[in-house]
């Protein structure tokens, strides 16, 4: 490590730790203003601590059951259908999870456009001819339960199981299996599957439990009272510091579980063999057929109901129902009064189309700047003790938003930082308190993949620092480096509670917004508001996929010309 | 002769346990050594000292009369050495194709031409485009081999790089490396005693991180000093000996004339293939033959030998005749002059 | 990259505490053009007054809007902890009770005295730091295929009724306008009658809402037969077509009328532009305003003496609603025996 190289990693260490950790030990320090009562600090959070971590347990257990037989299969379809079903879990990782949880209450709540029909078609509910009875019938439940809240963020996350199942499937040599097909036929091949499979899966697990416990949006829209509940309710008492201290057993619980479960994954990890050995195993699965891709879309169509059928159907049943204008719609509002799907993204277009400009370069300025920062921390501090602070940043994750915005407020709002606290820049801060972790976290393990090897190969054939970086790991790492940026994007994009503490005024941006729109709408106005905001966070996607759809077009018509 | 390489106390320790310990050698321009040893002696750590990609803990490295590297410090990086290597398991970049690995290393040394010219004198230009994954084993190594040569290094570094080839192709490969390589200067690891002959004139061989031997191939042959020297070679068998007189020494086998060269009165005695003789009852000692080996050194005729045990010893004797059956007794003497080792 | 860290450690230094020595508002120049709003009523509600104020009196309005999904942990948050440098002007909207418990915290100015004079019967603060107006009630949304009319709920009572058992709801109680109501039903029924009426809701296994928009799609949805939401959110299930009808609560002599769930809009203390503030209040706070609010998605009703006698409401909500009259103060000073009840009671703490 040369002398510049170690000045700078304590610096970047330092603002890191700065970036992402200030606003809590601002809400933990901060003098309280005056409040109308204290509350005992712990009371009365230990249930609520229980209901959030058996959701949490829930998630993860659900998130292992869908998600490794969802890669399993999906491995080993073609590649046509590979590519379409990995894209589709993809964005399932994108649908906003209360978005996920307002469909389930839409199509299986009590009365439910799915669950009440069946429940009375299948003669659980009165019969049809008494419409008293009928009307006042509601399926018993499982939605407002912490286990719906479970089974929803399992919907939402089980694509990290997926990812991290496949990922171990990729760099394993078939030959494992077929040897162990050999001695003891199809029972070896489970057994050694399980063995090879089963300890980065349970890795993977402990990071659903742990970005489960995290989320606070879905057991309020499913009316669970979870921590989060108990924190809020600190807040409104102007408890800001006690609302803080309170969230420090589930941060811990968060960091614990999030903490192991990198662990148990990075022990697993295995740097890509490709183009490390004289001899590459042509030894993969065997070629997928017509059954593999059966077999991997019904896993699919299973696997993605939960976290994003549901979505996509309940959007699209209130879009068709709402569809035409209504004519016993009433009021005069300029926007969103007119009713009609069409009339209502019109609307909401009009209304929030600013928003949404603002949302989206921001998104893409903060996705940027977090990826840089996170390439650039990661690779300095690499050769260094350092590095463990990445795994001690993961921690920022589990700062509710609420106390993230909050403590920006008491950071930031002076005379002398009136520049940052009144522009968009704490917005900024606030996006980068709340996911810089995960886009280091995610770029860290992209960046680790790069066997060594290639790195000193590269300065043997004269590369610099930046030469090595640009010519051998980035282009091996990219993919993870993309994945990184896109989490930043579309988690800071989809970000409303902290946003809504920050955002200066005058300068509205789209997920508060939209949230706002949403409460007192009309079916359309909801279907045309979630449809705006689905199609902001979609939109990194959309480039490249119209990019590389155009390309292939262009590539199959040369090579008919050819 | 002009030194291209000079190592001056060289140690190297890894978490606290030592790789290297106290390694001084040096290497003129135009020479091939080959770097021996058996496993986790610290052949591998040693070439990544030279390459710059290691800090020494200790000692001096230096190239064309540069300090490259000292006790705890880099001073040339490894870009700037004129250093190529050629790693074990190969390190070729999974995102280029054959033509792209070779330029890569060809930039400022000639670019694409040079590279294809490389392509072509190791038969792949028809594989240019060729993706890694796309590649036999062989095609790899002749690319690994293409892409150090690129760079028109003043040495070259070989970690073990025909480990997976079977005889043929080894052949085949340790012919183009002398096609190749012209003037430059060579380390080479191997396991392989048939590399280090054929491709090498001078050998250092390690033991637990140890220097054991350094020098001209026929000289460390003639002349081993240590066990290790003796194994790592496959220079002949050891037997434990004691001296009882100036020149003698008694092992299991009977008395046995030896060049002693250690100050201990135990010894190891260094017995080469074929002093050990079948002699006429009652002369020699009696041993038991154990089992029975078909070998071909040479590869022209293939020779019996017979595994003989005394005591607690056994020893390999070439068999003159095929009437020799496991479980018979013979007496054998061990001729000839027998170098002792250290251990 | 150290000078870079080095402001955020110095900010995390000085950031928490509250500095007496920050300069106060009157020190920074006074910008006339500008007004900043914390608005706590809905975007579309508040928007076309916006436009309006802004056309007529070029001063810009930037505006910062609040989400029910946030709960409490929204503006008025924000302007507590804003308190030592505030960034905010004016603060239009939160209810009575949380304008009661800014201004207690010294986060409020007072208002003009001759607005507060003109404002006649329209509920304002004791001290003059809030002023309400553009009323919309806390009623009963019943669905109606549920319940025939005579089924239909008459007072917030019926919420304990055995008939509705299971299938009634109110927003959670311990956020936002429902703490503020049941802070008022406490300073109205004393702390014994509150308890009571919350052990029965428990016991009649009141559904607990995210908020009073949730109260009402899930009436709508027929998934509860009734609950107490505002007159604008049951608007937007009238207006949507859904099988809903609102019933006025406790309308009758002996009872204690329906809460009226006003828009209070409130001086910031030391706001940096004091003067465009003022302006912006004395706009809101008129009978065309209420008319503009009244004709929009909030369907709220006048309150001011001029309105009343123009009879400014929407047309589907009656004459003469008897509203609860409430002492803010008393419902502050109730609020956390409130609290306490409703964790003891409704969450078992």
């Amino acid at each position: 490590m040369n002398k510049w190289s170690r000045s700078a990693v304590p610096a970047i260490s330092l603002l890191g730790v700065a970036i992402v950790f200030s606003p809590l030990v601002a809400a933990l320090i901060g003098v309280d203003s005056k409040t109308t009562g204290q509350s005992e600090l712990f009371h009365g959070a230990g249930r609520p601590l229980c209901i959030s971590a058996l959701s949490a347990l829930t998630s993860a257990m659900v998130a292992l059951a869908l998600g490794v037989p969802f890669a399993i299969l999906t491995e080993k379809a073609r590649p046509l259908v590979r590519h379409l079903v990995w894209v589709l879990g993809l964005l399932a990782l994108m649908v906003p999870p209360y978005m996920v949880a307002e469909s389930w209450i839409v199509l299986l709540g009590p009365v439910g456009k799915v669950s009440k029909p069946l429940a009375l078609s299948l003669g659980f509910g009165p019969p049809s001819s008494q419409a008293l009875e009928v009307a006042r019938f509601a399926v018993p439940g499982f939605v407002f339960t912490w286990f719906g809240v479970g089974i929803v963020m399992a919907g939402c996350l089980f694509p990290v199981v997926s990812i991290v199942v496949a990922s171990v499937l990729r760099r394993t040599d078939w030959r494992v299996f077929e040897a162990a097909r050999l001695i003891q036929g199809q029972k070896g091949v489970r057994r050694t599957a399980v063995r090879v499979l089963a300890p980065s899966a349970l890795g993977a697990a402990l990071l659903v439990f742990a970005a489960a416990l995290m989320e606070f949006a879905v057991p309020q829209v499913l009316r669970v009272r979870t921590i989060g509940e108990a924190i809020y309710e600190r807040i409104q008492q102007g408890e800001l510091g006690n609302a803080t201290w309170l969230g420090l057993p589930l941060l811990a619980l968060i960091v614990l579980s999030g903490a192991l479960g990198a662990l148990v994954l990075m022990r697993e990890r295995a740097a890509s063999l490709a183009g490390l050995e004289g001899e590459i195993p042509k030894f993969r699965a065997r070629p997928g057929s017509a059954k593999d891709d059966t077999r991997a879309g019904l896993m699919a169509l299973v696997a993605l109901t939960p976290g994003l059928l549901m979505p996509i159907i309940s959007l699209s049943w209130s879009a068709i129902a709402a569809i035409e204008p209504s004519a016993s719609a009433m009021g005069n509002h300029r926007v969103l009064r007119t009713s009609g799907l069409l009339n209502s993204l019109q609307g909401a277009w009009e209304l929030a189309h600013n928003d949404a400009v603002r949302t989206v370069v921001l998104g893409l300025l903060a996705a940027c700047l977090a990826t840089l920062f996170s390439i650039g921390f990661c690779r300095l501090t690499a050769p260094s003790r350092w590095k463990w602070l990445v795994g001690g940043l993961g921690a920022g994750l589990a700062v509710p938003a609420p106390v993230v915005g909050l403590g920006l407020i008491k950071l930031w709002d002076h005379a002398w930082t009136a520049g940052i606290y009144q522009s968009l820049a704490i917005v900024l801060l606030a996006w980068f308190a709340r996911f810089l972790p995960l886009t280091l976290l995610i770029a860290y393990a992209a960046l680790a993949k790069v066997p060594r090897e290639l790195e000193d190969c590269a300065a043997l054939a004269g590369r610099g620092g930046w030469g090595k970086f640009k010519s051998v790991i980035l282009p091996n790492a990219a993919p993870g480096i993309a994945a990184a940026w896109l989490a930043a994007y579309v988690f800071s994009t989809t970000e409303f509670s902290a946003t809504l503490l920050v955002s200066p005024p005058g300068k509205p941006l789209l997920a508060p917004s939209v949230v706002n729109l949403m409460r007192r709408g009309q079916d359309s106005e909801i279907a045309a508001c979630q449809f705006l905001l689905l199609c902001v966070v979609a939109l990194p996607l959309a480039v490249p996929l119209v990019v590389g759809f155009i390309r292939a077009v262009v590539g199959v018509r040369q090579t008919r010309t050819a | 002769m002009k030194s291209i390489l000079v190592v001056t106390g060289l140690s190297h320790a890894y978490n606290g346990s030592l790789a290297l310990d106290q390694l001084s050698f040096a290497l003129c321009a135009g020479e091939r050594l080959a770097v021996l040893g058996p496993s986790g002696s610290g052949k591998t750590t040693l070439l990544r000292l030279i390459a710059g990609l290691e800090t020494p803990t200790l000692g001096d490295i230096a190239l064309a009369d540069q300090t490259a590297s000292q006790t705890g410090e880099v001073l040339i990086a490894p870009q700037h050495r004129g250093v190529a290597m050629v790693f074990q398991g190969l390190a070729l970049f999974p995102h280029l194709n054959a033509l792209e690995q070779i330029s890569f290393a060809a930039r400022g040394h000639g670019g694409v031409a040079h590279a294809l010219e490389l392509l072509d004198r190791i038969g792949l230009s028809h594989r240019a485009s060729a993706r890694l994954d796309q590649l036999s084993g062989g095609e790899r190594q002749r690319i690994a081999l293409a892409r150090a040569l690129a760079q028109k290094p003043r040495l070259i570094l070989m970690d073990e790089p025909f480990a997976s080839l079977d005889d043929e192709k080894r052949a085949e490969m340790r012919e183009l490396l002398q096609t190749l390589l012209d003037e430059t200067t060579l380390v080479l690891v191997t396991h392989s005693r048939e590399d280090a002959f054929q491709l090498t004139n001078r050998v250092l061989v390690l033991d637990r991180g140890r220097l054991r031997a350094f020098g001209a191939l026929e000289e460390v042959v003639a002349n081993p000093c240590h066990s290790a020297v003796a194994k790592t070679l496959g220079l002949g068998q050891l037997l434990a000996g004691e001296i009882v007189g100036p020149g003698e020494a008694i092992t299991e086998f009977g008395r046995i004339a030896v060049l002693n060269k250690s100050k201990s009165s135990k010894v190891q005695v260094l017995v080469r293939p074929g002093q050990p003789r079948i002699v006429p009852r009652p002369a020699g000692v009696e041993v038991e033959v154990v089992s029975l080996e078909l070998r071909s050194p040479d590869l022209r005729e293939v020779r019996r030998v017979a595994v003989v045990k005394a005591a607690t010893e056994t020893l390999r004797l070439i068999l003159p005749d095929k009437t020799v059956a496991v479980g018979d007794r013979l007496h054998i003497r061990i001729e000839g002059e027998c170098d002792t080792v250290e251990s | 990259m150290a000078a870079a860290a080095l402001p955020l450690l110095a900010a995390l230094a000085t950031g928490c505490h509250r500095s007496a020595s920050e300069p106060p508002s009157e020190g920074r120049e006074p910008k006339d053009r500008q007004v900043v709003l914390y608005c706590a009523v809905d975007r579309e509600i508040a928007q076309d007054a916006i436009d309006e104020f802004q056309k007529e009196t070029g001063i810009s309005v930037q505006a910062k809007f609040d989400t029910e999904a946030a709960k409490a942990v929204g503006l008025v948050e924000a302007i507590r902890q804003e308190n030592a440098y505030p960034q905010c002007d004016v603060f239009w909207g939160g209810g009575g009770f949380f304008c009661t418990m800014l201004a207690d915290e010294g986060c409020l100015a007072a208002l003009p005295s001759d607005l507060v004079a003109a404002s006649g019967d329209a509920p304002h603060d004791l001290a003059n730091r809030w002023l309400g107006f553009g009323g919309a009630y806390r009623v009963l949304i019943v669905n109606t295929n549920a319940l025939p009319p005579s089924s239909w709920p008459h007072s917030y009572r019926d919420l304990t009724d055995p008939r509705y058992k299971g299938r009634v709801g109110i927003a959670n109680p311990l956020f936002g306008g429902m703490a503020a109501h049941v802070a008022a039903l406490f300073a109205k029924l004393g702390e014994s009658g509150g308890r009571q009426w919350l052990q029965g809701i428990k016991e009649n296994g009141c559904a607990i809402c995210a908020g009073m928009a949730d109260v009402k799609n899930r009436v709508a949805s027929g998934e509860l037969w009734f609950g107490i939401t505002a007159t604008d959110d049951a608007y937007v299930a009238i207006s949507g077509g859904k099988p809903v009808v609102v019933v006025y609560p406790d309308q009758a002599p002996e009872e204690i009328g329906c809460l009226n769930g006003y828009q209070p809009v409130a001086l910031i203390a030391r706001a940096p532009h004091p003067k465009a503030a003022e302006s912006l209040v004395r706009f809101l706070v008129t009978t065309r305003i209420e008319k503009v609010l009244a004709d929009g998605p909030g369907q709220n009703v006048g309150m001011l003496p001029q309105s009343i006698a123009q009879d400014v409401r929407p047309t589907w909500i009656p004459r003469g609603v008897r509203t609860m009259g409430v002492d803010w103060s008393a419902a502050v000073r109730a609020h956390p025996a409130a609290t306490k009840a409703i964790k003891e009671i409704l969450f078992n703490q």
